[in-house]
């Protein structure tokens, strides 16, 4: 869980912003092949949630959205508002994970 | 011939399996989505200025579902005549409201009320070098608010 | 929040899904592939026999002799006199077939260990050791070769090199246009079965030519079925014909007894193999003796 406040509207509801610090993202790369799941290959056949391929990406989006809040930290920031997540091919069937938004100081 | 009793095993594996699944996690879906029901998901970009006594944090749901070896058999024959590939319609929609609740659940553990400016993003995850669909991934966020303690929104 | 209105209203299921059965759908969807696939051989067969009709057999002898050469693996000189031996029971047999003018047939020896025989273009047979090792007088190896015989009266090898090149191109290309390895799945299936279908009626026509030479050439059936009777005892058969090139082994051996009873044949004395075809080995050192 983000320590700053994280949102994805242009502001952080309830609150004003302040002064705005620019933009601040964050980005993991990941190899998109199914194989990564031990379970993949046999629930391909039978079908049914790829959990170990959730939990993958769910790790990748956290790392990639605390890499984005260390930078909003860094520059001392408490939120980050109008966030997007944006996802990319890199060649050899490896794509990033890259979230971006506004760094703000709110009050 | 070998190759034919394997093929016919599979697929007749692949469709009892996908269909159970299927039905199974349809059922739960529905269940869930009349127990979160309260939680409004309202996609607009703008908080209305009246809700100022809130706090805001970013939730998300996501899943990756597979195919099963009927699915992609019934894709590979539709794919030759064209038209609707309706065996893959059912893991689309499966994926999309199963993400969408584990954002709303995301959002009710957390306390919220409402989720505002959800977006949804849907990616296919690929299956060896044919660059077949191996599995749908549906990722869903959004801003969840809830009142602050004793406020009155 | 939202104490004051009511949640948003529910939304009716299937709208976003289609209400065909998947099971219809993929049983409607598989008949189209397999009538297409068997559409293509069909043509594929069509198209070889208007090939073979115009290509004379010595056209193709000429062309064959042209591209492919003269040689033939088993033809050095220590197997002549099989050879020679081979190429006088094919004449032999050859008379009494009612070939087309100008059908000359060419009868090769392999001294490889396979239990085979076959008849490829302009007119060549081969008949391997392996294969005389399983019969036991002549009738039964010229069972044999009157059936590869009557393969050239009826230009199979033309046949089906036409047949199996003009399919091979059909199903490669509708294999490769659907995107994925399943359509190709279904295409090899369905191609497979009906192509070997095809062979099988071949070899069926071929047997029942082959019969008929025999009891012209020795008077009885006796011994004919020999090859297949011994072939029949090591085989398993798994009961599937389908995708199989040949008869099953027990109908074969079923005809030629039915021919016999057909034809009300008394028991002739079998008409033994000759010295030189029974033991490689024996041979050798006959040869060397001299």
């Amino acid at each position: 869980m983000p320590i700053l406040t994280v949102t994805n509207v242009e502001t952080v509801p309830g609150k004003t912003i302040v002064k705005h610090l620019g933009m601040v993202s964050g980005n993991t790369v990941r190899s998109k092949h199914v194989g990564r799941d031990m379970m993949a290959g046999f629930k391909n056949v039978f079908g049914g949630e790829l959990k170990g391929y959730t939990e993958l990406l769910n790790e990748s989006r956290e790392e990639a959205t605390s890499r984005m809040t260390e930078q909003a930290e860094a520059v001392g920031a408490n939120a980050v508002v109008n966030v997007r997540f944006s996802t990319s091919s890199v060649a050899a069937g490896a794509s990033e994970l890259f979230v971006y938004g506004t760094a703000v100081v709110v009050e | 011939m070998s190759d034919l009793i394997i093929f016919l095993t599979l697929l007749v594996i692949g469709y009892i399996s996908g269909s159970i699944i299927e039905k199974k996690h349809f059922k739960s879906i529905i269940e869930r989505e009349a127990q979160l029901r309260s939680i409004r998901v309202i996609g607009v970009k703008r908080v209305p200025e009246r809700f100022n006594k809130v706090e805001s944090q970013l939730v998300q749901g996501s899943v990756v579902i597979s195919i099963d070896y009927f699915k992609k058999i019934a894709a590979g024959l539709r794919s030759f005549f064209g038209g609707r590939v309706s065996s893959y319609e059912t893991l689309v929609e499966r994926a999309r409201r199963e993400a969408i609740l584990r954002m709303k659940q995301d959002a009710a553990d957390w306390g919220a009320q409402a989720i505002f400016n959800q977006k949804i993003e849907t990616a296919s995850v690929s299956q060896g070098a044919k660059g077949q669909v191996g599995a749908v991934e549906v990722y869903a966020y959004g801003t969840a608010l809830r009142s602050t303690k004793g406020g009155q929104p | 929040m939202f104490q004051d209105s009511e949640p948003h209203p529910e939304i009716p299921e299937g709208i976003n899904t289609s209400k065909t059965h998947p099971l219809s759908e993929f049983a409607y969807l598989l008949g189209g592939a397999a009538l297409v696939v068997l559409a293509i051989l069909f043509l594929a067969q069509a198209l070889a026999g208007v090939m073979v009709h115009y290509i004379s057999f010595e056209t193709e002898s000429a062309l064959y002799y042209q591209l492919a050469g003269d040689d033939f693996e088993g033809d050095v000189k220590e197997h002549l006199q099989k050879t020679e031996y081979l190429q006088s029971l094919a004449d032999n047999l050859a008379e009494l077939m009612d070939l087309p003018e100008g059908m000359v047939i060419r009868a090769h020896y392999d001294d490889s260990d396979v239990a085979n025989a076959y008849a490829t273009l302009a007119g060549n047979i081969v008949i391997y050791q392996g294969l005389i090792n399983e019969v036991s007088s002549e009738n039964g190896l010229a069972m044999v070769v009157a059936h590869e015989i009557a393969h050239i009266k009826y230009r199979d090898p033309l046949m089906s090199l036409g047949r199996g090149t003009i399919s091979i191109i059909g199903l490669a290309i509708l294999a490769g246009v659907g995107d994925s390895s399943a359509f190709g799945n279904i295409v090899n299936i369905t191609g497979g079965g009906l192509l070997a279908k095809f062979s099988r009626d071949q070899e069926s026509r071929a047997d029942q030519d082959a019969v008929e030479a025999i009891y012209n050439l020795y008077g009885t059936l006796e011994g004919a079925d020999e090859f297949f009777v011994n072939m029949s005892k090591e085989d398993a058969e798994l009961g599937v014909v389908f995708f199989s090139t040949h008869p099953a082994t027990d109908s074969r051996i079923e005809r030629i007894a039915n021919a016999g009873v057909a034809n009300g044949i008394s028991k002739f004395e079998l008409t033994p193999l000759p010295e030189i075809l029974s033991n490689a080995q024996e041979f050798e050192s006959i040869r060397s003796i001299d």
